[in-house]
């Protein structure tokens, strides 16, 4: 197997792994765990094709994309601690007032 | 990413409205830090800010800049239109609404000209990176617009949802363009243009995989069936006026950057089935959105469905990318921008509770009330359904021509039929308005002379649009002739 297939692989896998936990589990910081999952799923890709290409632009991408993820992970802890304050509980389905 | 030369001559004045936007948010929060008597002026300097955006349009330099990462050019300046005009009058319609909620803050406008930033450099955007920061830069500033009011659990409900959401959508947006990269060795998108232009290229499995990642992630910012299903409750939780920028300007900036993709796909397209997902997604869009809007009372929540319809409209056009097409989306999204937060903005004059429904009930009778507002609401709904003399028609009627001119009769008959079923809906707001009695203790309109400006400002454009097009169309022509032109 080339080596490029291998760490495809390994990222889609990790991918998955997130993409599942995002779907099934419950629990807010869980959920943001598997968004962090599936993001640096994307960094490995991206350094393995860099690395096949010998281009340095996947490199510089995946800098910029774990800057992004602690943004994003912040304003996310964030809502979490409001939705604690306002509910006492930081489930998912605990959000659910909203519906047609 | 060619980093040599690093910068070109005038790369100050490319990103001129975009500085002005960042230095004036930043001006904004010290401001309100350092002289908080003054708070209620914000809002008032927030106009002035988004004006000199405006008008530090006319010393842009044109062309590419940053090591071919950032192109300014006339489509650029026609969807800056948008963005600057949505962010008018979102910040016009918040300054009472804010007041009114007691929010004080001149955050609120940061964050509101931060996420303008980022749509302008999703516009902008020449490389796959420029794109996805500027998707992040404007994601990040919704999410906390969208929990503004901290206190009410449904604003917090919808910044949740919109955040997992949004953050699901990222991830699979990054997935495609890891893919992308990694097939077409750049993720600048002249580079990728190229690439698809080689007549010996074979569209791999993971080529399609790739694709229909990058369209699932844009189709959750978009709001597109099947991936809509948060935009009814972010809306409905949302601040009001942040609903109808939302409805609004992130959409617009998402369109223009598939456009840039799609136009750089170009010469595969004939040979893949890519395409027939976007117009399965269009058809699914238009339906849905239109017949589970009929069922709605909540006017925010039918305003969001109406609004997946209203994007399915404008997929029909990305379907073949012409000048026509680009033309087309460019003027749908100034009039959509007018028409949808005019709506928008009558909504958040409503002075209730805003953890409880805005339904059809509370606009009963309006029209004998407040004649203004009720005009105003009347007006927009008109154009949103896309009767003449109304800018809502000559827009749709721009989208659905160069679809038949495309070939797409067919889709374009099922977004007639649908948009003739949408009518029902649209006019059954005016028939509250007008023809319903407004029963006791009726929901008071609370709406100040910023407000008020915005809702003119909505009708005056809307109307010179419809009845005086043909500037606008000339300008998005020959934008789009030149976008297309490399």
């Amino acid at each position: 197997m080339p080596e490029i297939d291998a760490w495809l692989m390994l990222s889609g896998t990790i991918f998955t792994v997130g993409l599942v936990g995002v779907i099934i589990r419950r629990n807010m910081i869980t959920v943001l765990m598997c968004i962090e999952l599936m993001l640096n799923a994307v960094n490995i890709n991206l350094v393995a094709f860099s690395h096949r290409l010998g281009s340095l632009e996947g490199q510089v991408f995946t800098i910029f994309i774990i800057t992004v993820a602690a943004g994003e992970a912040a304003v996310g802890l964030a809502i979490i601690i409001q939705l604690y304050r306002l509910r006492s509980s930081i489930n998912v389905d605990e959000a659910r007032e909203l519906n047609g | 990413m060619n980093l040599t030369p690093l910068l070109e001559a005038h790369w100050i004045n490319a990103i001129l409205p975009e500085l002005v936007l960042c230095i004036g948010g930043m001006f904004l929060i010290l401001f309100d830090a350092f002289a908080p008597k003054a708070r209620s002026l914000t809002g008032p300097i927030a106009v002035v800010i988004f004006i000199l955006c405006a008008w530090s349009q006319r010393f842009v330099a044109v062309g590419t800049f940053f090591g071919g990462t950032y192109e300014v050019g006339g489509i650029t300046r026609v969807f800056d239109i948008t963005f600057v005009l949505a962010g008018i009058l979102c910040t016009l319609l918040s300054a009472d609404y804010l007041e009114r909620e007691g929010i004080t803050g001149g955050e609120f406008y940061a964050l509101l000209m931060w996420g303008t930033v980022g749509m302008m450099m999703m516009a902008k955007g020449l490389d796959l990176l420029i794109i996805i920061l500027g998707l992040e830069l404007l994601s990040i500033c919704i999410f906390v617009l969208l929990g503004f009011q901290r206190r009410l659990p449904v604003s917090n409900e919808a910044s949740l949802k919109y955040f997992l959401m949004g953050a699901f959508a990222t991830g699979f947006i990054l997935y495609g363009t890891a893919l992308f990269y990694g097939a077409t060795e750049s993720t600048n998108i002249n580079v990728m243009a190229r690439w698809f232009a080689n007549p010996d290229v074979t569209i791999t499995p993971l080529l399609t995989v790739a694709f229909v990642l990058l369209m699932a992630g844009f189709g959750f910012k978009l709001a597109l069936a099947p991936f809509h299903p948060w935009a009814p409750d972010v809306y409905q939780g949302a601040p009001t006026p942040v609903a109808g920028w939302l409805s609004v300007a992130p959409k617009a900036a998402t369109l223009i950057a598939l456009i840039r993709i799609f136009h750089a796909m170009g010469p595969v397209l004939p040979q893949t089935k890519w395409m027939t997902i976007v117009a399965w997604l269009a058809v699914l869009s238009m339906i849905i959105g239109n017949s589970v809007a009929i069922a709605q009372r909540d006017l925010k929540r039918m305003l969001a469905y109406s609004g997946i319809a209203q994007v399915g409209y404008m997929t029909i056009a990305m379907l073949t990318i012409n000048e026509d097409a680009v033309a087309s989306i460019a003027i749908y999204t100034i009039v959509y921008a007018l028409m949808n937060l005019g709506a928008f903005g009558v909504i958040s004059m409503l002075a209730k509770n805003q953890n409880d429904p805005q339904t059809l009930d509370d606009i009963a009778g309006l029209g004998w009330r407040r004649p203004f507002h009720a005009l105003a609401l009347a007006v927009c709904m008109f154009s949103l359904s896309g009767l003449p003399p109304t800018g809502g028609f000559v827009s749709k009627f721009y989208i659905f021509r160069t679809a038949v001119q495309s070939g797409h009769t067919g889709i374009a008959l099922i977004g007639i039929i649908t948009s003739i079923a949408s009518v029902y809906y649209y006019l059954r707001v005016v028939y509250y308005l007008y023809m319903k009695e407004s029963a006791e203790g009726q929901t008071r309109i609370d709406g100040g002379i910023f407000a008020t400006g915005a809702l003119a400002i909505s009708i005056i454009g809307i109307f010179l649009i419809g009845i005086w097009p043909t500037p606008l169309f000339h300008a998005a022509s020959y934008a789009a002739h030149l976008l297309l032109a490399r």
